[in-house]
């Protein structure tokens, strides 16, 4: 190889065809593969091996925290200054119930989105991608297929052939 | 081409997302994302609302800064009826906000696919609603500018909020729920803003929608983390929006007035919440089905469901009102009957009848679907009901105190030139972001859309 390239691009019609040609490369041994679609396919999760909850558990991070934080919160505010209101508990835990579960909701919230951030490893500025035209369209109508150049058993014409009797067309990402 | 296809007034087509069943994915696309990048057809209508929003707007800031420098003393709240204005428009504004998350998330768990027509603008009227809320309760502070006296931050009297009481809830609720529901849009909207970057042909809107999506790629390795984490956030909101509308139910047990204590108060204003948001929903759909002119997308089934959610929602809020009327009269109690008599025949009486007629027995007209499926009749019912709502709030919260313990201290109440003032600048608070967000965003979850046309074409996609 004299340049360096990202991968092959193979655009498909239909979300079918590219389920298919997904579960075709893995079964060829394909493992450095992503699918691009303007719409999440669930289908293709598990032929991908892409069903990780961590998304989930980012979430509930965030949402302990946030409760611990809460919690945490309202017995030091108590502690550090005691005020005896109307005879109530110092600590009084059915009161503190409330904002200790709306931290919690945020914090939940909080956790999600900045975990589905890192997981998905944006904010991203640029990527070869963006550089072709094919993928203009990934966002709309279009299903792609993209096989990375890293991948052990990618061989340009190989791939490029292999790829060609399945898809619309096959373009090359430039690194 | 089927006749969903042909006619744009067809009542929804019978698939479970109400658009026609071969609707192409790049025509969703088309209709929604070529609106900010090609807005000339709508240019002349969208200044004369923002001008007109922006007027609002004004009075607003006019009357703030009169609040401001005057003081609270402008308002027409006094010793007795302390709460006034600003409360009554803060639970208004704050339990329409609760429609939209109610539309968004709890539909999108239970798998109602229509609602991907509607869920955006819905989430953006919450967010507006929210914010014209929680500016009420700051500007009915008798020194606003030292509203961040609420939050618990390190100071060197090292006092932080009191938090037993429901004052103190209030601000970690409303400031969570904005949090919450900007957040919850904002992860719904990435993979919009990634397509609305790829429709765009002028460099700036290129950079203002590739920096909103973050370089957001639609990879399936994305989407498998965005779904998971858009589920939980929507799973959030749910219980949130519960416990927003009942905390401010709470609000009013921090006063010793009689009729303000009853246990129905939490799910009643719960139901109140979500009806009179639903109520601004149908308002704001069939504007901008009209302004934008997506019949296609916001169909007349989308309609007739929003009138379905209006009428069911109204008989929950109705059995607040009963409940609460039957309880204080069962109870026996002289006073609870005093101040009920007041909300039923007293001076103020027209503001539970008019919430009686708009929230009642105007809206039995939805049993019709003939009336669900007419814009004119449906909007109508719905501005009603918005007006209802207003009133019940005036009912709740300004009857009980002019009906003191002593007879000596019965009093009236009446709003100032400002309170109205004030009132009516928050729609422009409301609605020069709302213009804003008419402008440069998708108003409707496009990929949302598409999924949902992609799930039922039964495996023949376009």
């Amino acid at each position: 190889m004299t340049e360096r390239r990202y991968g092959l691009l193979a655009d498909y019609a239909h979300p079918q065809q590219l389920i298919e040609a997904a579960r075709a490369a893995r079964s060829a041994g394909y493992t450095r593969l992503e699918a691009y679609s303007p719409f999440p396919l669930p289908e293709l999760e598990p032929v991908l091996g892409q069903d990780s909850n961590r998304a989930y558990w980012a979430g509930i991070l965030g949402a302990l925290a946030g409760g611990g934080l809460g919690l945490a919160m309202q017995l030091y505010a108590n502690w550090s200054y005691p005020l005896d209101i109307g005879g109530r508990p110092l600590i009084a835990l059915q009161g503190f119930a409330v904002v200790t579960f709306l931290m919690t909701v945020t914090g939940g919230a909080v956790g999600a989105l900045f975990g589905v951030l890192f997981l998905c490893r944006l904010p991203l500025l640029h990527h070869p991608l963006f550089e072709m035209e094919a993928f203009k369209r990934a966002t709309d109508d279009r299903f792609l297929l993209c096989i990375r150049a890293d991948d052990p058993l990618f061989d340009e014409t190989g791939t490029a052939l292999w790829l060609a009797e399945r898809a619309v067309s096959v373009s090359e990402v430039p690194a | 081409m089927s006749r969903a296809d042909a006619d744009p007034h067809y009542p929804g087509a019978d698939t479970p997302h109400f658009l026609p069943r071969q609707m192409p994915l790049g025509e969703v696309s088309d209709r929604v994302l070529a609106i900010p990048v090609d807005f000339a057809p709508y240019r002349r209508a969208w200044w004369a609302l923002f001008i007109f929003s922006c007027l609002l707007l004004g009075l607003f800031v006019a009357s703030a800064v009169v609040v401001l420098w005057r003081g609270p003393g402008v308002y027409g709240n006094d010793n007795l009826v302390n709460w006034g204005f600003p409360i009554l428009n803060y639970m208004w504004w704050l339990g329409i906000g609760h429609a939209g998350t109610f539309i968004s998330a709890m539909l999108l768990l239970l798998d109602r696919p229509w609602r991907n027509s509607l869920n955006r603008l819905a989430e953006l009227m919450t967010i507006m609603a929210v914010v014209c809320a929680g500016i009420y309760p700051i500007l009915h502070l008798g020194r606003p500018w030292l509203f961040y006296w609420s939050a618990p931050y390190p100071n060197t009297m090292e006092l932080g909020p009191q938090f037993k009481s429901p004052t103190a809830w209030d601000f970690f609720a409303v400031l969570g729920y904005l949090l919450v529901s900007l957040m919850f849009i904002y992860i719904g909207a990435i993979p919009d803003f990634a397509s609305a970057r790829d429709h765009a042909r002028k460099r700036r809107y290129k950079v203002f929608y590739g920096l909103l999506a973050l370089g957001w790629r639609g990879a399936s390795s994305h989407w498998a983390h965005w779904r998971r984490a858009y589920r939980f956030v929507a799973l959030l909101a749910i219980p949130l929006v519960f416990a927003v509308s009942s905390g401010y139910s709470f609000l009013l047990d921090l006063a010793p007035e009689t009729g303000w204590h009853s246990t129905v108060f939490p799910p009643y204003f719960v139901a109140g919440a979500i009806f009179s948001g639903f109520a601004l929903v149908i308002v704001i759909a069939l504007g901008l089905r009209r302004f934008f002119g997506w019949q296609a997308l916001i169909t007349v089934r989308h309609l007739d469901v929003l009138g379905v959610l209006l009428l069911a929602s109204g008989w929950m809020t109705a059995y607040g009102y009963f409940a609460d009327t039957f309880i204080a009269f069962y109870s026996g109690k002289e006073h609870e009957i005093t101040v009920t008599m007041a909300r039923l025949a007293g001076p103020m009486a027209w503001s539970w009848w008019a919430a009686i007629f708009f929230n009642l027995v105007c809206l039995q007209a939805l049993w019709w679907p003939q009336v669900r499926r007419n814009g004119k009749a449906l909007l109508a019912i719905a501005v009603g009901v918005l007006i209802g709502m207003w009133c019940e709030r005036w009912m709740l919260i300004i009857v009980p105190p002019t009906r003191d313990y002593l007879t000596s201290m019965w009093h009236s109440f009446s709003p100032t030139l400002w309170d109205w003032a004030l009132f009516i600048g928050t729609f422009g608070l409301f609605l020069v972001p709302f213009c804003l967000f008419m402008r440069l965003l998708p108003m409707i979850s496009t990929f949302e859309v598409k999924e949902a046309l992609h799930r039922y074409r039964g495996g023949a996609d376009d």
